[in-house]
């Protein structure tokens, strides 16, 4: 399972990050991420499951072959 | 030989299209980083009329990316210079300026006359308040926003049925300041003309009508790498936002997006007087008026912040003001991302408040 942080979750998580542990839903997968980066506690940001994006409240089912990418806000311009 | 020849010899676009570029009215929010592209290709593209929001003045820092600017124009406001550049650009594209910025109470009677809007804005609220009069006046928005190396795009509210909004994305501002502007984080100069051109494709797809507009997509582009993503944009249940002018005219769109921990703090003269360690910064540039002659302060221009950076070493609490309350809340995020470790506050009245508080003790 892939992990690719966007925008300023990068300053958390720094770059594409491979799970050899097979998390079953998001819920799953997201608290571990919190225990592996607290840093995530304090940021907003959405989930996108390989195409499709989903609320990061809302549990789902995941994957081996997944690949979920964290995306923030983005206000610049 | 027509000046659009080389548009009218592509067999899928041709006159028909041409014509209709010319027969559109566009409306660009903040002629900025995003806002420079998008009006400089439609300019040349040939669109019927221009509309040019801003109610800033070109300075030295945008100049990286702004590219409708030159030094010669320092100072001076923004959607008037972009005017007169288009203008020069393109006789036959009718442009009209709105030199002010964009809030609650001005931003119908400038989108009514606009077929399109486009987001070229560097604030969350602005987005937020684009996104809910598009909905409540039935206008489809070209949205973009940059992040350093990364920039985002998508069309929305293109019509009843195809009605994905920003809100789908985010139903509610975020409270914990995850959307930062360029002015705090920086951004490479060629991300938002990357992005705006991107922004510019779009509206050109919106007025001729060809496929794989980004209505229900956000598209994802990421220069250091050159990986994109579209991604799909679902229906969000939380969003049940459904705007009409009035309620959108009554929002305070700027205290919407505050983050709670930046609420005003109306015990800033407490804090001065109880902690030897605290300090008012001033963020105004040089010559501002009126100024904080005989108040206890710093004086800290916005501009220069970032490299006296070493001037709040000894301070643990930091109270910043400017004139009305926009500038101190942007250097309230840049503190909180640059000095994590102190408690930053700013006076959300401005320096008339100081003043007055201090006319009354």
């Amino acid at each position: 399972m892939k992990v690719i942080p966007f925008g300023k979750i990068t300053d958390i998580i720094t770059s594409e990050t491979h799970f050899q542990i097979g998390f079953k839903t998001w819920f799953d997968l997201k608290e571990y991420l919190m225990m592996e980066y607290p840093g995530l506690q304090d940021e907003s940001f959405m989930v996108a499951v390989n195409t499709t994006i989903h609320q990061a409240d809302q549990n789902f089912d995941l994957s081996e072959s997944d690949e979920v990418s964290l995306l923030p806000p983005f206000s610049g311009g | 030989m027509n000046r659009y020849q080389r548009h009218i010899q592509l067999d899928d676009f041709g006159a028909e299209s041409q014509k209709k570029l010319a027969a559109t009215r566009i409306l660009v929010i903040g002629a900025g980083g995003l806002g420079c592209p998008v009006l400089m290709q439609l300019a040349a593209m040939g669109v019927g009329c221009l509309g040019i929001v801003d109610g800033d003045q070109v300075e030295l820092t945008n100049l990286h990316r702004q590219m409708l600017y030159n030094e010669k124009h320092i100072g001076l406001p923004k959607a008037e210079v972009a005017g007169e550049v288009i203008k020069s650009m393109n006789a036959e594209v009718k442009v009209e300026v709105f030199s002010v910025f964009i809030h609650e109470k001005n931003i119908f009677s400038i989108i009514e006359d606009f077929d399109i809007i486009v987001d070229g804005t560097d604030q969350i609220f602005t987005r937020y308040l684009i996104n809910d009069a598009c909905l409540a006046a039935k206008k489809p928005w070209v949205y973009g926003a940059v992040y350093q190396y990364e920039g985002q795009v998508s069309v929305f509210n293109v019509s009843a049925e195809e009605n994905r909004n920003y809100r789908d994305l985010f139903p509610e501002p975020d409270k914990n300041l995850g959307a930062v502007s360029c002015n705090v984080a920086g951004v490479f100069g060629l991300v938002p003309n990357l992005i705006g051109l991107l922004m510019a494709n779009e509206v050109v797809k919106w007025i001729v009508g060809s496929e794989g507009l980004l209505s229900g997509k956000l598209l994802h582009y990421h220069v250091k790498n050159n990986r994109q993503h579209i991604f799909n944009i679902q229906k969000n249940e939380n969003n049940n936002v459904a705007p009409d002018k009035k309620t959108v005219e009554n929002t305070d769109y700027i205290r919407l997006c505050r983050p709670d921990s930046l609420k005003r703090t109306n015990d800033w003269f407490k804090k001065l007087t109880e902690n030897p360690n605290a300090v008012l910064v001033d963020v105004r540039e040089k010559g501002e008026e009126p100024s904080l002659n005989n108040i206890p302060h710093k004086h800290i221009p916005m501009s220069v912040l970032e490299e006296n950076q070493k001037s709040f070493d000894r301070f643990d609490e930091i109270i910043f003001v400017c004139l009305s309350g926009s500038r101190s809340l942007q250097a309230v995020l840049w503190a909180k991302n640059n000095l994590p470790e102190k408690s930053v506050y700013h006076v959300e009245g401005g320096v008339f408040e100081i003043i007055e508080y201090y006319q009354n003790v």
